[in-house]
């Protein structure tokens, strides 16, 4: 991977065995785009270095906060979502010391698929002293949609790097229109290396609609479930069982860990989001330090991963 | 009858498998399994839902490669199951128990002497074997193909938590024999779903699963070390 201008096309959208019937390229109105992205430093500050954008995923400059060690990239959905057929791919090239969040203005919405499926594919390389987390933000699949996430990052040795899914049951809110575990299929294929060795691997495939026995065997019934990958110096943080929600933490091995949810949505995001970002905090600022971007002044409290109780503390 | 998958298929087999419950003993803890039916249906969704998409796929693979004589495929089956099971006492238990089963292999007449060129591929990783990849690699030096490998390595993980639901609810050994012949269409049905797959989609995705894991190793007193 390298960041460049090539037009990002369908022969670079992986298809995974559990999609090989199915052909995507066929459907009219399907669209392929993403971004090439290089985070650079110019002096203490991420800006975007060579960059390359292509319908329907734009970027917008990245918020660079006087009290934000780090930068804010957002990826801009000009579509409602990913529709049956679309392919997106987003190569994120974190340069040496870059310190960055890279996310989505709001939720995924995985739209219903009817001869394809729709995907969202991530090729992520982190340098040495570079510090990338990237919140895709919660997937909301809708009923009988078809959703391929696939995610390789390469982090070199002294790279760290912290990944966040969120996984919603579909528009689950809406009285007798609710839909709960109604999506066709979702794959999840996401792999780390460090230094070319694999370290963490998160796959499954999710066949539904769920039965009532499904939902309490894979989320215990919850409305959300969570998954954070965490590669650096390890957080103080134990196991949690509340009302709303429950979370574990897994140290990995040779290293690593993931924390794993299950619980409210609000609750389930609010406490990923707070994870990340101290953990971000810690790292770049040293014990104690604030976590990016949810005390920030610059930053209204309308963004996805804003915390109410964060707020109410401002 | 093949004796040697037979023999790889003994309850007591692998040796330390009877201190294991995969999570049951927080599922019992919980009140979600506690009584023979409660049982059947947590055995029948943990097989199908979380063993068989991963640990069955690696099975049947690591059979496959086996065969072929490849230890370099083997070897990335074993990475791949270490980077993949992500509960720690989940993990540890699968090479633990894996080591347990090459070391009892190397012993025996049938096996011994074609494990020689596939231990020496793993000394290099010092990473110890995966329960899965171990028994498919067993289970093609007994000669059995992928689907009955993986049909006999299902049968007696079956038998494993069956065995440890008899222990822990405690439900009569009676109800537990039932269970598993309940159970047997499911283990049917999983081999031909899975005994061909690629190793690259080996994977379960059960979040609740793996909490209820972590959370067996908080438990104030328990009877098994998973």
């Amino acid at each position: 991977m390298g960041p460049n201008s090539t037009r990002i096309t369908r022969e670079e959208i992986v298809t995974p065995p559990d999609f090989e019937c199915l052909n995507s390229a066929n459907h009219p109105a399907a669209r392929v785009g993403g971004a090439r992205i290089e985070l650079i430093t110019q002096g203490k500050e991420t800006r975007l270095g060579t960059c390359y954008e292509q319908v329907p995923i734009r970027l917008l400059p990245p918020f660079v906060l006087d009290d934000e060690p780090a930068s804010l990239l957002y990826l801009i959905t000009l579509t409602a979502g990913l529709l049956d057929g679309d392919g997106h791919r987003i190569e994120i090239l974190a340069r040496q010391g870059t310190r960055t969040m890279v996310t989505g203005q709001s939720a995924t919405r995985v739209h219903p698929a009817r001869s394809g499926f729709a995907t969202q594919q991530w090729d992520i390389k982190v340098e040495d002293d570079a510090c990338l987390v990237v919140l895709p933000g919660p997937t909301i699949p809708y009923r009988g949609s078809r959703f391929h996430q696939r995610g390789r990052a390469e982090l070199a040795p002294r790279a760290r790097f912290i990944w966040g899914d969120i996984w919603l049951p579909g528009r689950y809110e809406r009285g007798d229109l609710s839909e709960r575990y109604e999506f066709e299929r979702i794959v999840q294929d996401f792999e780390v290396r460090r230094s070319g060795r694999l370290i963490f691997r998160d796959r499954f495939r999710w066949d539904g609609p769920w039965s009532t026995d499904q939902v309490d065997w894979h989320v215990g019934g919850a409305l959300a479930s969570a998954s954070l990958f965490i590669d650096g110096p390890m957080p103080k943080l134990t196991a949690e069982n509340s009302p709303n929600l429950v979370r574990s933490v897994f140290p990995l091995d040779p290293e690593g860990c993931c924390v794993r949810w299950c619980g409210n949505p609000a609750d389930v995001t609010a406490d990923l989001v707070r994870t990340a970002l101290s953990l971000a905090g810690e790292w770049t600022g040293g014990p104690g330090a604030p976590p990016w971007f949810l005390k920030s002044t610059g930053l209204a409290a309308n963004h996805w991963f804003s915390s109410p109780c964060e707020d109410t503390n401002r | 009858m093949n004796l040697r998958l037979l023999q790889i298929a003994d309850s007591a087999l692998p040796i330390s498998g009877y201190t294991h419950s995969w999570g049951l003993e927080a599922a019992i803890a919980r009140r979600l399994v506690h009584d023979p039916e409660t049982l059947e249906r947590w055995t029948r969704r943990w097989l199908r839902a979380s063993l068989g998409p991963m640990e069955g796929v690696l099975v049947a693979s690591a059979c496959r490669s086996a065969a072929l004589g490849s230890a370099e495929e083997l070897r990335g089956l074993n990475r791949l199951a270490n980077a993949s099971i992500v509960p720690p006492s989940i993990r540890r238990a699968s090479r633990e128990m894996g080591d347990q089963l090459i070391a009892l292999g190397t012993t025996w007449a049938w096996s011994g002497t074609p494990l020689v060129q596939f231990l020496d591929a793993l000394i290099e990783d010092g990473e110890g074997w995966h329960h899965p990849v171990a028994f498919g690699l067993l289970g093609a030096l007994a000669g059995g193909s992928p689907e009955e490998v993986l049909l006999t390595y299902l049968h007696q993980a079956s038998l494993g938590m069956i065995g440890a639901g008899v222990r822990a609810i405690p439900v009569g050994h009676t109800h537990g024999q039932q269970i598993l012949a309940y159970v047997q269409d499911d283990i049917r049905d999983l081999v031909v779903r899975y005994s061909d797959c690629d190793p690259a989609t080996a994977g379960a995705g059960c979040p609740y699963y793996e909490v209820l894991c972590d959370e067996q190793t908080r438990l104030y007193a328990r009877m098994f070390r998973s």
